[in-house]
């Protein structure tokens, strides 16, 4: 019983001690998901228009983190 | 000898100058904003009240002549949203809207007239009786900002500023090229890159200079487009009517402090760039609101609006 009360607080203490997900990280991960859509289309030029618009919504994402 | 007492005091005010002194803004009202993305400002004449477009979707106006703020809503889609915030010599007030629209709108945040733009357009800001963009382009080196007459195509450089070269995806070099102008009260204003400690000093005719900052750390573009809560060398610049130029810069945050965003190093530099005083605030700041001689005005990461007495 204290043992699994230990092995709980540790695995607590390290969720609180990892490091905070960063939110420009999270920008970068957002733009390589909408590549993965994207990627997925038939069409050349939807894949093209697409690409186009993950580019700017990691550009959104980022000039949140950057100048907002 | 007397030589030498004075050298050594010459040096020792030289000295003191670089020694930043702790400083406590004192609340004056608020909270008037939270902790919301600024997407945008205009600081009208000297007593009229600064504009910040919040959270992409609202307009705060903060009067802080009479210390009190309003906010309106930005008449909006759902999934749409604003970024920048210009305002024209003859008064008009201008952002964008989903990157590819100019919108005029009103102090209580109404529409009143929509120009669609050639391109995306990544910032907005306004010298005289034109608009300055900043086109998002993801290719550099390229010109930085172009000026134009809302609903006019017809755009020209403005200032000699440029996008700079990484050896990154383009994506990163888009981000790290992104362009913010501070207020002034002279002729030049500042206008700034996220990871460089310079700023570009640019008269209303375009003309600029690049003045270095002495003392503020350069962040690695790496490290900025991956942290949470990035170290930006310059977070605001301010142009005094002197010239002389006030920054908020990352800082060193107070140990054991909470997170708000913000900066923790209030720094004052000649028109030159030589370095003349430093402050280590108490609590971030965001903006500087108002400059005038030794009394700095602040929006804090708190969102309260805040004076400083040096």
């Amino acid at each position: 019983m204290v043992k699994k009360a230990v092995v709980m607080v540790a695995v607590i203490a390290g969720f609180v001690s990892a490091p905070r997900p960063a939110l420009a990280q999270t920008c970068t991960r957002d733009l390589l998901d909408c590549y993965t859509r994207a990627a997925n289309d038939d069409n050349f030029w939807y894949r093209w228009a697409d690409g186009l618009d993950c580019e700017l919504q990691y550009a959104g994402c980022v000039r949140r983190v950057l100048v907002g | 000898m007397r030589a030498g007492l004075l050298l050594s005091a010459v040096l020792g005010l030289v000295s003191c100058r670089h020694v930043a002194t702790r400083v406590a803004p004192d609340r004056l009202f608020g909270p008037v904003v939270g902790n919301e993305i600024l997407a945008g400002r205009v600081d009208a004449a000297d007593d009229g009240p600064v504009l910040l477009l919040v959270a992409e979707r609202a307009l705060v106006s903060i009067d802080l002549q009479h210390r009190t703020s309003t906010r309106n809503p930005l008449a909006l889609a759902d999934a749409s949203s604003c970024w920048g915030l210009a305002q024209l010599a003859d008064g008009t007030l201008w952002t964008i809207r989903d990157w590819k629209t100019l919108r005029e709108i009103s102090r209580t945040g109404d529409t009143v007239r929509e120009y669609t733009l050639d391109g995306a357009h990544a910032s907005l800001f306004s010298a005289g009786d034109r608009l300055v963009f900043q086109r998002a382009e993801f290719t550099a080196p390229d010109q930085a900002l172009i000026a134009g007459k809302p609903g006019d195509f017809r755009r020209e450089a403005w200032s000699t500023l440029k996008t700079r070269p990484f050896k990154l995806a383009r994506t990163s070099i888009a981000a790290l090229n992104l362009v913010t102008c501070g207020p002034t009260r002279a002729e030049e204003r500042a206008c700034w890159f996220p990871d460089d400690p310079a700023v570009a000093l640019i008269d209303p005719a375009g003309r600029t200079r690049r003045v270095e900052l002495p003392g503020i750390p350069h962040v690695a573009p790496e490290v900025l487009l991956t942290s949470d809560n990035p170290a930006r060398p310059v977070r605001d610049a301010f142009v005094d009517r002197g010239g002389s130029v006030w920054i908020i810069s990352a800082g060193t945050p107070v140990t054991g402090a909470p997170e708000p965003p913000g900066g923790w190093l209030l720094a004052h530099f000649s028109p030159a760039g030589a370095a003349l005083e430093r402050y280590e605030l108490t609590e971030p700041a965001r903006l500087l609101l108002a400059v005038d001689t030794h009394h700095i005005v602040l929006l804090l990461g708190s969102g309260y609006v805040a004076e400083v007495r040096l």
